[in-house]
């Protein structure tokens, strides 16, 4: 690992008003891996992703992001820098079509698209055949494909990635993880959040576990794998 | 026949293609940034006025010029506007923008009368737009074809550009989730000024096509801003093609109307409006996604900021200070204060039962005046052909009202947000129109003449003929009815306080925080807010009873939309969700309005200036003032409307301690 990391959280805090939800969080990403946070519901997690893209503010710490501190930009402006959130909910615009949703998503983000909208709708085949449709009439699964594609077109070079499958079909979610690790091999670092520990364990070349807005451990797939002990205390799952 | 109904038809496009272009502006700044503009109508006038003034210099043959520059002129007003009042509020509560707009329309409509003279004008023609053209057994001016074709072409171009332009995009996307707009790294904010200067400009060209069919007048802005909304929210708020169809639709209806049926050419629309939202209550192309941040026109902290004691304290005190005004009456001041101290009585019972829906379960009622109004008929036909006691006609009207409330409730409560606004405000003016209209109202004049007592079963006195002597003072006539007016207040305060105390006001205020949680806990929601609807509604046929009683008439115009308009206005200028702040609102608004009538014919436009600094500058209302003097106050500036609500942020745990500023305090 290199000294220069592409993203790294120093020792933040943030919440909702008097709730504090993250205490002196810290980690680091660097170019090309994928890193995934774990931990329950209510760790702090998803937190932790709105304080990096700026929809909440820290109340103290950084996030530094190709050197430069990026902790006082709102979302617009992070989005700018090259990060993009596919948020838990995916948030599709419900009465633009797909291929609309994706010329937006190419309006914003950095002004170099890596991805153009027409490569986009070739590179996720089910997308396609639904181009014209409006995004309400998308299935769960296509609303989080189209999501990441979204992401991709904006340009991203850090993608951050909400419970890419929660609710989704086991197959589905087979799916989800291969265009994850597709967008990985393109050079995109993905931070994902995850409560599917067999995602992560899959996907993901280290782990932070998260519990009460703190990381309390970090590990490769294979360190985390062998942990039971860590397992069970923190996400009450047995490998 | 045939040709007969052609007529009709290019009549009703003509003012429909109007109706299109203003609803159409309305509808998309309330869609993209969920503002509710009552100072449209105003920019329509503007426009129309603009174009006065530029085709006056040289004749009709500048119509063209002044058809592109003057909406032009009024779009960059819109740009400034959106800029520097409505920016600052992104992120409050949505009610203020009602504040703000109707402080707008004050201003820019004074300013006309300041400019231009007060009758109506006709805009110059060019000669290529006069003359008819016969067909078919038609006779059409030129100028109603040309409205038509012109008004199409427009719609098709603002269709055009929102359907396939980059700006059209990211507004469109905007009006269904901002924040996602802005996850996706593009400044939204930037593009709002756009929008509303661009609705500002098509209000204009309606006017200015209007002014050219009809005439120019300063009320012009005024009689199209019901209807536009109507339209607006028939179709659907935020929907481009429901404000066209909408549009289009409610201009034939009227024009048919006008024809064949000309009792109901008033009411029409609203029995339209209520007909569609009662079967499609997000109107004929509106979506439950738009509902989302729409519907709920409350959002963020508000209720008081002082604490229990002090309150109390000073509202005792507040009422020592009020139930002493009339022993000075005639001797340290006129006799007027007592006139202006019972309208602002009154006026307060009336805003405090509209804080009791608005404020504490989050039904905004932007027909509250049928209440007022509803009280004030009651009262007065009651002493015409029941009985002569005030007692007994008080009587009356709050259970006439509190049963005209249940019904309008059962039938209102179903939809939310700004479509009950609407709903109410439509039985506000189909009740209106019917005064109006009826023989036993009196018509448009209304009843007069009403000889009263006070007592019961025909024992009892006129206020005039006794007399209450307190040492060297003697209270009688208007006077007493003072103090039956303050006791009305007072009792009712204490009523309604006690209820929001009361297990029903916990179901209340958890209905207002989160009505579906408090429906998951097994509460039907509906069943609690018709209730609070029915008590405010009583209460404000109360208060209504009370100025029929005291003014000794009741007219059509007490059920005015102004008059809820600034009923509203009150309740937030006091503090919404407090009870007592509203009554402080009507005692500011009436003392504004007596002080600036004392020293300047323009005191609409100083009243105007002021409630829209009033919501820029202190965005709690006077209630808030406390703790805002006090120091060390987080204020975070407003970034767009709407960002995403963070749970259970309140950025003013503070309550006051100082009690210095005793002339902003109220009843308690």
């Amino acid at each position: 690992m290199s000294a220069d990391p592409l993203l790294s959280v120093d020792s933040i805090d943030a919440g909702y008003g008097d709730t504090q939800v993250l205490r002196d969080l810290s980690f680091s990403i660097e170019a090309g891996e994928i890193v995934s946070l774990v931990g329950r519901n209510g760790a702090g997690k998803t937190t932790t992703l709105r304080t990096i893209m700026g929809i909440l503010q820290p109340t103290s710490g950084h996030v530094t992001y190709n050197g430069a501190d990026i902790s006082a930009l709102d979302a617009t402006e992070t989005a700018q820098q090259g990060l993009a959130l596919v948020p838990e909910e995916r948030r599709i615009f419900p009465d633009l079509t797909v291929t609309e949703n994706l010329e937006l998503a190419a309006h914003g983000g950095t002004a170099d698209d890596s991805l153009s909208v027409t490569e986009a709708l070739e590179m996720f085949e089910n997308l396609r055949e639904r181009a014209g449709n409006a995004g309400s009439s998308l299935s769960g699964g296509e609303q989080q494909m189209l999501a990441i594609a979204r992401a991709l077109v904006s340009g991203a070079d850090l993608v951050l990635l909400d419970e890419p499958t929660e609710g989704l079909a086991p197959y589905i979610v087979q799916d989800v993880m291969d265009i994850v690790a597709a967008l990985n091999e393109r050079g995109i670092t993905v931070l994902l959040v995850e409560q599917n520990v067999q995602v992560c364990l899959k996907l993901a070349d280290r782990n932070y576990l998260v519990d009460q807005g703190q990381i309390v451990y970090e590990g490769t797939a294979a360190e985390l794998e062998a942990n039971e002990d860590v397992l069970d205390r923190y996400l009450g799952v047995t490998a | 026949m045939a040709s007969e109904l052609l007529q009709l038809l290019v009549d009703g496009l003509t003012i429909g293609v109007v109706y299109v272009l203003l609803a159409a502006g309305l509808s998309v700044i309330f869609g993209v940034m969920n503002v509710i503009n009552f100072a449209h109508g105003e920019l329509f006038a503007l426009g129309a006025y603009f174009a006065l003034a530029l085709i006056a210099p040289f004749g009709g043959s500048a119509f063209f010029l002044a058809l592109f520059v003057a909406p032009l002129l009024v779009g960059i007003i819109g740009v400034g506007i959106e800029r520097f009042t409505v920016r600052p509020l992104y992120g409050r509560n949505p009610l203020y923008h009602i504040l703000l707009t109707f402080g707008l329309v004050l201003v820019i409509n004074d300013l006309i009368y300041l400019i231009w003279e007060p009758g109506s004008v006709t805009l110059p023609l060019p000669e290529l737009l006069s003359g008819s053209i016969a067909a078919l057994g038609v006779t059409a001016s030129v100028y109603n074809l040309f409205i038509i074709v012109f008004g199409a072409l427009m719609a098709i171009a603002v269709w055009a550009l929102f359907e396939f332009t980059k700006y059209g995009l990211i507004v469109r996307a905007g009006a269904q989730d901002r924040q996602m707009v802005r996850n996706l790294g593009i400044d939204i904010d930037r593009y709002y000024s756009l929008v509303f200067g661009m609705g500002a400009a098509l209000a204009a060209f309606a006017g200015i096509i209007l002014g050219g069919y009809q005439t120019v007048n300063p009320a012009m802005g005024m009689s199209v801003i019901i209807p536009a909304f109507v339209i607006v929210v028939l179709g659907g708020l935020g929907s481009f093609r429901g404000a066209v169809v909408g549009g289009l639709f409610v201009g034939l209806v009227q024009t048919a109307l006008r024809t064949y049926a000309p009792i109901f050419e008033g009411t029409g629309i609203f029995v339209l409006m209520i007909g569609v939202l009662l079967v499609r209550p997000h109107g004929l192309f509106g979506t439950d996604a738009a509902d989302e941040h729409t519907g709920n026109l409350l959002s963020g902290p508000r209720g008081g900021f002082l604490d229990p004691q002090t309150r109390t304290r000073l509202g005792l005190a507040m009422v020592g200070l009020l139930a002493l005004v009339p022993l000075g009456a005639g001797t340290l001041y006129s006799t007027y204060a007592v006139t202006l101290v019972i309208e602002i009585i009154i006026w307060g019972l009336f805003a405090l039962s509209l804080d009791f829906v608005m404020g504490y379960t989050g039904l905004v009622s932007l027909g509250h005046a049928l209440f007022y109004g509803l009280g004030a008929y009651t009262v007065a036909l009651g002493l015409a052909h029941v009985s002569q006691s005030a007692f007994v006609v008080l009587a009356l009207a709050i259970v006439l009202s509190a049963v005209i409330a249940w019904g309008i409730g059962f039938l209102s409560i179903r939809v939310s947000g700004v479509y009950f606004a609407m709903i109410t405000l439509g039985f506000a003016e189909l009740f209106y129109n019917m005064l109006g209209q009826l023989d036993i109202t009196g018509g448009s004049d209304g009843l007069f003449g009403l000889s009263t007592y006070y007592g019961l079963a025909g024992v009892g006195v006129e206020l005039d003929e006794i007399a209450v002597f307190l040492g060297p003072v003697a209270i009688t006539g208007q006077s007493l009815f003072y103090y039956i007016a303050l006791s009305a207040l007072v009792a009712s305060f204490l009523l309604t306080r006690r209820m929001l105390n009361s297990p029903f006001g916990a179901v209340l205020k958890s209905i207002r925080e989160n009505e579906q949680r408090a429906t998951f806990i097994g509460y039907e929601t509906t069943v609690y807010k018709r209730r609070a609807f029915v008590v405010s509604g009583a209460l404000a046929g109360l208060a209504g009873g009370l100025f029929t009683l005291n003014a000794g008439y009741a007219t059509p115009s007490l059920v005015d939309w102004l008059n809820s308009g600034e009923v509203i206005v009150m309740v937030i200028l006091g503090g919404m969700g407090t009870l007592y702040g509203p009554i402080i609102g009507s005692g500011i608004f009436f003392g504004l309005e007596e002080l600036l009538t004392g020293f300047t014919d323009r005191w609409r436009l100083v009243l105007g200036t002021i409630f829209v600094l009033f919501v820029i500058l202190l965005p709690g209302g006077l209630v808030s003032l406390p703790s805002r003097l006090a120091p060390a106050l987080p204020v975070t500036p407003g970034r767009g409307p709407n960002p995403e609500p963070e749970p259970e942020s309140n950025p003013d745990p503070e309550p006051a301690t100082d009690v210095d500023d005793a002339h902003t305090r109220g009843d308690d």
